[in-house]
């Protein structure tokens, strides 16, 4: 399974910044409005391409935890 | 949000000596008259929007109006309220608006369309006070409370034989719970906090629905591992769950192991039935969390940190989270071999608005496993909880366990944090700071227990005496009453 990348957004940006991941070709998109993030599984975007979209803080990969 | 930037205010006093703010909040003020800014605030019509509203305000009294919603981030400062007429908080439905001469007869008009009109206060922050002085003020509350009960009685609160009856059950309580004060050790404590009132969330892996020491009690619960329900098929969830809000008393246990009995129990599966999980699973359950108001968020998981670094994504959804009222507690990690080996905090208890927990034995010492801070500027741990031999509800049918783990240290302080949040009604970073500063220190390295012992809040138990006289104590090093001889002298 493809790994999921963990999108931090500014305040008031979620709507644009899905709207900019789904003309990347995004389809997966999940909004998390409580804490401002967004969870993708991407395709064949890179990470710095994401970044550069306005209103995005931050790209990180998404990590394995366990207990 | 809007920041007022005004310096500390300085008093005089009769003899012309000048205190600042800080210094005088241990003098008891005499006369507290009510000050103003010179502004105005205005509460808009219920329902009204901010663009209508400010076309509103322009029509009837001709002030232009800003909206929040032009600046940044929405923050705001005096300067930028002073370039302008007045500016709507677009959140509140509330209007600052600057008194100028023109303004002052239609600001009155105001109050005729539905609005309501206010001066605006100067107010001062309880919440700066240091932790000294904030000692000083509870200390001096504490002490009065205590004479007016002697000189007066007190409520009976004090004897409520079924608090007590629930304290003689848990003599068999566990250690943990002991040793956190949730069931005091003296007889001249206890414990009326149960949690009611409160929601819990324990994100893990699940809980097992059939334990029989939570039949009927209500549990919200969401899976957020795909093709896995909320049923425990592990265990670990269902041990967390057990410590932060099992039962005050069961039938069948042999200690007492829950803390807050009475809170609402929030469950999001985040780790799968073998125990492991992806970070966006975890994040989609604290946005649950927060979506369904939970005051408190346990999370006994972590992921591997091999470098230096925190997760910025991370950090920016736990200070949404605490923004918003909502505290995430995180297990500090068990990587550790001590004494040879110290790991750093690893995901996402590294987060410096994540509160970190790290694990001690019974005797008190580190447990070998517990992470430790290794940075300065990130990564502490900033608490401790029992997290060895540590006793609870797991899955049928073994029913109950003793684990080890910082695992199991966390769910101590989510469960006293939501005692916390019941008794003082703090929440988010005041809520942290409650716990911070009430543990109990220990003599070991911040860097492995940070502010010492999580400590649940008690009451001291008034015992009235039969006895008509206050009683005349003598200090042990001084066999006769001192004030005696210091009387002749005098005389």
């Amino acid at each position: 399974m493809k790994t999921k990348w963990l999108i931090s957004v500014e305040h008031g940006a979620m709507e644009q910044v899905a709207k900019e991941l789904r003309k990347t070709g995004i389809a997966d998109i999940e909004a998390l409005d409580a804490i401002g993030v967004i969870v993708i599984v991407p395709g064949e975007q890179k990470i710095a391409d994401i970044k550069k979209i306005d209103g995005v803080i931050n790209v990180e990969e998404e990590r394995d935890i366990s207990i | 949000m809007f920041n007022t930037n005004r310096k500390k205010p300085k008093i005089r006093n009769r003899v012309g000596k000048t205190y600042n703010l800080k210094t005088m909040s241990k003098t008891l003020k005499k006369e507290e008259k009510v000050e103003y800014t010179g502004r105005y605030l205005v509460l808009l019509p219920e329902g009204s929007n901010t663009a209508d509203s400010i076309s509103q305000i322009n029509t009837i009294s001709g002030l232009n109006l800003k909206s929040s919603l032009e600046f940044e981030n929405e923050f705001f400062t005096d300067k930028d309220l002073d370039k302008t007429d007045g500016i709507v908080l677009d959140k509140l439905g509330i209007a600052i608006v600057n008194e100028k001469p023109k303004a002052e007869n239609s600001i009155s008009s105001l109050g005729d369309n539905e609005m309501i009109v206010e001066k605006e206060r100067v107010v001062y922050a309880i919440g700066m006070l240091d932790e000294s002085t904030q000692n000083y003020v509870e200390g001096y509350r504490d002490a009065v409370n205590h004479m007016t009960n002697m000189l007066v009685g007190t409520e009976t609160e004090n004897f409520n034989f079924e608090e007590q009856d629930s304290e003689v059950e848990s003599v068999g309580a566990t250690w943990g719970l002991k040793a956190t004060n949730v069931v005091p050790s003296t007889f001249l404590r206890y414990n009326p906090y149960n949690g009611a009132g409160i929601k819990l969330a324990i994100l893990d892996t699940g809980f097992d629905f059939n334990h029989p020491d939570f039949a009927g009690r209500p549990i919200v619960h969401q899976s957020f591992i795909s093709g896995e329900s909320t049923q425990d098929g592990h265990g670990h969830g269902t041990h967390c769950t057990g410590t932060s809000c099992g039962p005050a008393s069961s039938p069948s246990a042999t200690e007492r192991y829950g803390i807050a009995y009475a809170a609402s129990i929030y469950i999001g599966k985040v780790l799968s039935n073998g125990g492991s999980g992806g970070d966006g699973g975890i994040l989609a359950g604290i946005n649950w969390a927060i979506a369904n108001r939970c005051d408190v968020v346990s999370m006994s998981l972590r992921g591997l940190v091999n470098g230096t670094g925190y997760s910025a994504v991370f950090e920016t959804a736990a200070a949404r989270a605490l923004a918003q009222g909502t505290l995430i507690i995180a297990a500090a990690g068990n990587d550790s071999a001590r004494p040879g080996i110290v790991k750093q905090v690893m995901h996402p208890a590294n987060c410096p608005s994540i509160m970190a927990v790290g694990a001690v034995d019974v005797n008190m010492n580190v447990a070998s496993f517990s992470n430790g801070g290794l940075y300065p500027t990130y990564g502490a741990v900033d608490i401790a909880a029992p997290g060895v031999n540590v006793y609870s509800s797991t899955k049928l049918p073994t029913k109950y366990a003793s684990w080890n783990g910082t695992s199991m240290a966390t769910p101590h302080v989510a469960g006293i944090a939501a005692l916390w949040a019941q008794a003082t009604g703090l929440r988010g970073i005041n809520l942290w700071r409650k716990l911070t500063s009430t543990a109990k220190a220990l003599p070991l390295p911040g860097r492995d227990v940070g502010a010492g012992l999580v400590q649940a809040p008690t009451k001291t138990r008034l015992i009235k005496f039969p006895i008509d006289k206050t009683p005349i104590l003598i200090h042990p090093k001084f066999p006769f009453d001192p004030i005696g001889p210091i009387e002749k002298i005098i005389r």
